[in-house]
C-alpha cells in the first residue's frame, strides 16, 4: 500500500509542477504574482476541449494549439494589464492579477457556459503495469509531456535568448544597460508561463477531471502554495517543492483523511518559512 | 453704529440639528400622508438564483424552470386569488446571487423591501441560504427553497424560521432510501453471486463532503442503522474537502477497509473524479452510490465508462424515464417543454423548483389573498391530492399526496438507477432497478466486482 501511496504523490507533483514552474517564472522575470494563473490553465483545458469535440481531434494532439492560444492570450495580458502597471507598486499588481481572475472566469461563462465538462482520453481504457501498480496510460503521457515541457525549457534557458531571460530576472535595469530588450523578455516570460499553464490544465482534464470556469481557483492557489515553498523566482525549487507538496498530500490524506490534506500542505508551509523565509531554493531567481 | 456679530459655532450647530429635524418631520409627514399604493395587480416573485459564481450551473437551470413555470401560469391567466375577484399575472424578479452569502443577503433585502415581493422562491446552497433567510424571516415574507439539502434550515432556533419552507430531497431522507435499497436489493444479490449466508452484514464505506450536506448524509446513515437494524454496517467513514480533486489516498484507505459497496456524498466533479480513479488508479473494484443532487445530464456524459454498473439516486424527470404513478404525465410534460425551451433536459435542481412554484402558487389560490401570514398558513396547511397533485407536481411523493411535515420539509420519494456503458453509443444508459414499482431494468453485479471480506 505504501509504494501506491508515494507513487500517487508524485504523480499529484507532476500536475503541480507544471502550473507552478510557469508561474514561478513569470515572478522571476517581472517580480509579479499573477493570481490569475490558474484561470489561464482552465482557458486552456477549455480551448484545448472545444478543439478536440468540435474536429473530433485526439485531444493530445490539440493540445499545442491551446498552448498556442493561451501563450498569445498571456502576452496580451502581460502588455495590457501588467507592464502599465509595473513599478507602481505591489498593490496595483494584486488587484490587476485579482481582477483578472474575474475577467477569465466569466469570459470562460460566456464562451462555454457554466455548465462542467469533460475531455474524454481515447486511451481512457488503457493502463500498463509498472511493477505491483497499474498506471493508466493517460497518466504516463501526463508524466512524459510535462518532463518534455521541463526539459525544453532549461534548454532553451541555456540558448542566448535564455541568457537574457535569466540575466533580466537577476538584475533587470543591469541587463537593459547590457542592451538587452527587458521588454521583449516580460512578454516572453508570460508567453512561456501561459503556455505551460494550458498544457497543464490539457492534462489534468484528459486524466478524467470534470471542470468549470471556477475550477482554476483551487489550483493556483495550490500552485502559490509550490512557489513560496520552493522559494519565488527559483525553477528547482517549484520542481522540489511540488514533489514535497505532492508527497506530504497524499500521505496525510492517506493516514489521517482527506480533510487535513490542506492543513498538511499549509504545515509544511510554515514549516519551511520558519527554517527557510525564503523558500527550499530561496535567496534570488534561480533558473537551473 | 454697532457691528453685527458674527454667529457662534454652538448657534450654527443648533441651527443646524434644527434645519435636519423639520427635514426628517417633513419627510415623514409626507410618507405618511402619501396616497396609499394602488392593490397589487400581479403576483411578484422574488427569485434569488446563483446566476454567476461557482454554483451558476445550478442557479441559471433553477431561473430558467421557474421562468418556464411562471409562463405557463400566465398562458392560464395567472393565478385566481379571491380578494382581487379574478386571475392575477405573475411577475417574477430575478436577481443574482453570485453565489456569495455577502450577495445574497443584499439581493433578498432588495427584494423584500424595495421590491416588495409577496413570496420568495429559488436559491441554491444550504450556506447561502442560511444567510439569507435571516433578511425574509425578519420581514415574514414566505420563502421556498427546493437547492437546499440541509435539515438544520427549517430547525434552526436563533431565528423564526417559520415563513420558511424546504422543498428539496433532504439529507436525512437519502438514507432512507438507500439502506432499504442495500438491504432489500443489493445485498441479497451479492449474497446469491458469491454464495454468502444470508445473515452476512453488508460492509458500507461512506466518502462524504466534509459539508454541512455531507456530514447530514454520513447522520442519516447511522441513524438510519441504529434504528432500523438493516444487516448493514459502516466499515469505514472518510470526509474530503469541498473541491477535492485528488481521491486516490481516500480510495486506498476505504480499499484497506474491504468494503462491499461505498455511499458518496459528492457533488458532480467530485463523484466523477473519485469514480474515475477508483478502479482505473487504485484498483477499487467495487459500487458506488451517488447522492441524487448528481442525478445531471452533465454526470453521465462526464463519468463515461467509469460509470458502468454504478448506481445513482433519482427522482426522475432528468434522463430518466419519469417515475410511474399520478406526475408522470405531467413530468413528461414538463421535460418536453423544458427541453424545447432550453435545447437540454431539465436537471433535478431545475425540476425540484418547478415543482415548487407550482406548489406555492396553488397555496396563493387556497389563500385567497397576497397576505403573507395567509400564504405561509396555506403554504403549512397545503395538501394535494388526486388531479391537483397531479397537475402541479412532476415527481412522486410518499403516499401521491404532497404536504409539508411539520417542520417544513417533504417527502419526496427517490428511486435508484444503475448506469451501463454502451461503448458503440459512447453514453451511459441508464435504468431504474429499485424500487419494483419503478423498475426499468434488473440489478446487476458486474463481473469485475469484488466484494469485501
Amino acid at each position: 500500500m505504501i509504494h501506491e501511496v508515494l507513487l500517487w504523490g508524485l504523480y499529484a507533483a507532476s500536475v503541480y509542477m507544471l502550473l507552478s514552474v510557469g508561474l514561478n517564472m513569470i515572478f522571476g522575470v517581472m517580480k509579479i504574482v499573477n493570481f490569475a494563473h490558474g484561470e489561464l490553465m482552465i482557458l486552456g483545458a477549455y480551448i484545448t476541449f472545444s478543439i478536440a469535440t468540435s474536429l473530433s481531434l485526439n485531444p493530445y494532439l490539440a493540445i499545442p494549439i491551446s498552448a498556442l492560444f493561451t501563450a498569445i492570450l498571456g502576452v496580451a495580458v502581460e502588455r495590457l494589464c501588467f507592464r502599465p502597471i509595473l513599478g507602481t507598486g505591489k498593490l496595483n499588481e494584486i488587484l490587476v492579477g485579482l481582477a483578472l481572475t474575474y475577467v477569465f472566469q466569466n469570459f470562460a461563462i460566456t464562451a462555454w457556459g457554466p455548465n462542467l465538462r469533460s475531455l474524454g482520453s481515447p486511451y481512457a481504457a488503457l493502463s500498463i503495469l509498472i511493477g505491483p501498480v497499474s498506471l493508466p496510460f493517460d497518466y504516463l503521457m501526463g508524466i512524459g509531456i510535462t518532463a518534455a515541457a521541463l526539459l525544453a525549457l532549461f534548454a532553451f534557458l541555456r540558448t542566448e535568448s535564455g541568457l537574457s531571460f535569466r540575466g533580466t530576472s537577476q538584475d533587470s535595469e543591469a541587463a537593459m544597460l547590457m542592451g538587452v530588450r527587458i521588454g521583449r523578455v516580460f512578454a516572453l516570460s508570460f508567453l512561456i508561463g501561459s503556455a505551460l499553464a494550458a498544457v497543464a490544465g490539457s492534462l489534468w482534464a484528459i486524466s478524467g477531471q470534470m471542470f468549470n470556469p471556477f475550477t482554476g481557483a483551487h489550483l493556483g492557489v495550490r500552485a502559490f502554495v509550490v512557489v513560496i515553498l520552493g522559494g519565488l523566482g527559483s525553477i528547482p525549487g517549484a520542481m522540489i517543492a511540488s514533489l514535497i507538496l505532492g508527497l506530504v498530500e497524499t500521505s496525510v490524506a492517506f493516514a489521517f483523511g482527506g480533510v487535513w490534506r490542506e492543513a498538511a500542505a499549509f504545515l509544511a508551509l510554515t514549516a519551511v518559512l520558519i527554517l527557510r523565509p525564503m523558500g527550499v531554493f530561496g535567496g534570488g531567481p534561480r533558473y537551473a | 453704529m454697532t457691528q453685527r456679530r458674527a454667529v457662534t459655532k454652538l448657534q450654527a450647530i443648533a441651527l443646524l440639528a434644527i434645519v435636519v429635524v423639520i427635514a426628517l418631520g417633513g419627510l415623514y409627514y409626507y410618507m405618511a400622508l402619501m396616497p396609499t399604493k394602488a392593490p397589487p395587480r400581479e403576483i411578484l416573485v422574488g427569485s434569488p438564483n446563483p446566476l454567476t459564481g461557482p454554483a451558476s450551473k445550478h442557479g441559471i437551470e433553477m431561473r430558467n424552470a421557474i421562468a418556464l413555470a411562471a409562463e405557463e401560469w400566465n398562458a392560464k391567466g395567472g393565478v385566481y386569488v379571491k380578494e382581487f375577484g379574478r386571475r392575477l399575472p405573475i411577475r417574477v424578479i430575478f436577481k443574482d446571487t453570485e453565489s456569495s452569502r455577502d450577495t445574497a443577503v443584499k439581493v433578498m433585502t432588495e427584494l423584500v423591501t424595495v421590491d416588495k415581493v409577496d413570496v420568495v422562491i429559488g436559491n441554491f446552497g444550504s450556506a447561502i441560504v442560511f444567510a439569507d433567510q435571516v433578511v425574509a424571516m425578519e420581514h415574514k415574507v414566505p420563502y421556498i427553497t427546493s437547492g437546499a439539502s440541509s435539515v438544520l434550515l427549517t430547525r434552526r432556533t436563533d431565528i423564526d424560521v417559520s415563513y420558511y419552507f424546504n422543498t428539496a430531497t433532504h439529507t436525512e431522507l437519502y438514507p432512507f432510501y438507500t439502506m432499504p435499497f442495500l438491504d432489500e436489493a443489493f445485498r441479497p444479490a451479492i449474497n446469491k453471486k458469491f454464495g454468502f449466508p444470508e445473515t452476512r452484514n453488508l460492509r458500507l464505506a461512506i466518502l462524504y463532503q466534509d459539508s454541512p450536506y455531507g456530514k447530514g448524509v454520513l447522520e442519516g446513515c447511522k441513524l438510519y442503522i441504529s434504528k432500523f437494524k438493516p444487516k448493514i454496517e459502516i466499515v469505514e467513514a472518510i470526509p474530503f474537502k469541498l473541491g477535492e480533486t485528488d481521491f486516490r489516498p481516500h480510495l486506498l484507505r476505504i480499499k484497506e477497509s474491504k468494503p462491499d459497496f461505498v455511499y458518496m456524498a459528492a457533488f458532480i466533479p467530485e463523484q466523477t473524479a473519485a469514480l474515475t480513479q477508483a478502479r482505473r488508479d487504485v484498483g477499487l473494484n467495487t459500487l458506488f452510490q451517488s447522492v441524487i443532487c448528481n442525478d445531471d445530464e452533465d454526470f453521465y456524459k462526464g463519468v463515461g465508462q467509469w460509470g458502468d454498473y454504478q448506481f445513482q439516486e433519482t427522482t426522475g424527470t432528468t434522463s430518466v424515464p419519469v417515475l410511474k404513478g399520478p406526475t408522470r404525465e405531467n413530468g413528461e410534460r414538463f421535460v418536453k417543454a423544458y427541453r424545447a425551451k432550453y435545447g437540454k433536459l431539465p436537471a433535478q435542481m431545475a425540476t425540484h423548483i418547478y415543482q415548487t412554484f407550482n406548489v406555492v402558487m396553488k397555496a396563493i389560490e387556497r389563500a385567497g389573498t397576497l397576505d403573507k401570514r395567509a400564504i405561509r398558513d396555506a403554504l403549512e396547511g397545503i395538501e394535494l391530492r388526486g388531479e391537483e397533485y397531479a397537475n402541479a407536481l412532476v415527481c412522486p411523493f410518499e403516499g401521491d399526496v404532497f404536504r409539508f411535515t411539520k417542520d417544513h420539509l417533504v417527502n419526496m420519494r427517490i428511486a435508484v438507477i444503475q448506469m451501463r456503458w454502451n461503448e458503440a453509443k459512447g453514453e451511459n444508459e441508464l435504468g431504474i432497478v429499485w424500487p419494483d414499482e419503478y423498475k426499468t431494468a434488473e440489478l446487476e453485479i458486474p463481473p469485475w466486482y469484488a466484494p469485501g471480506a
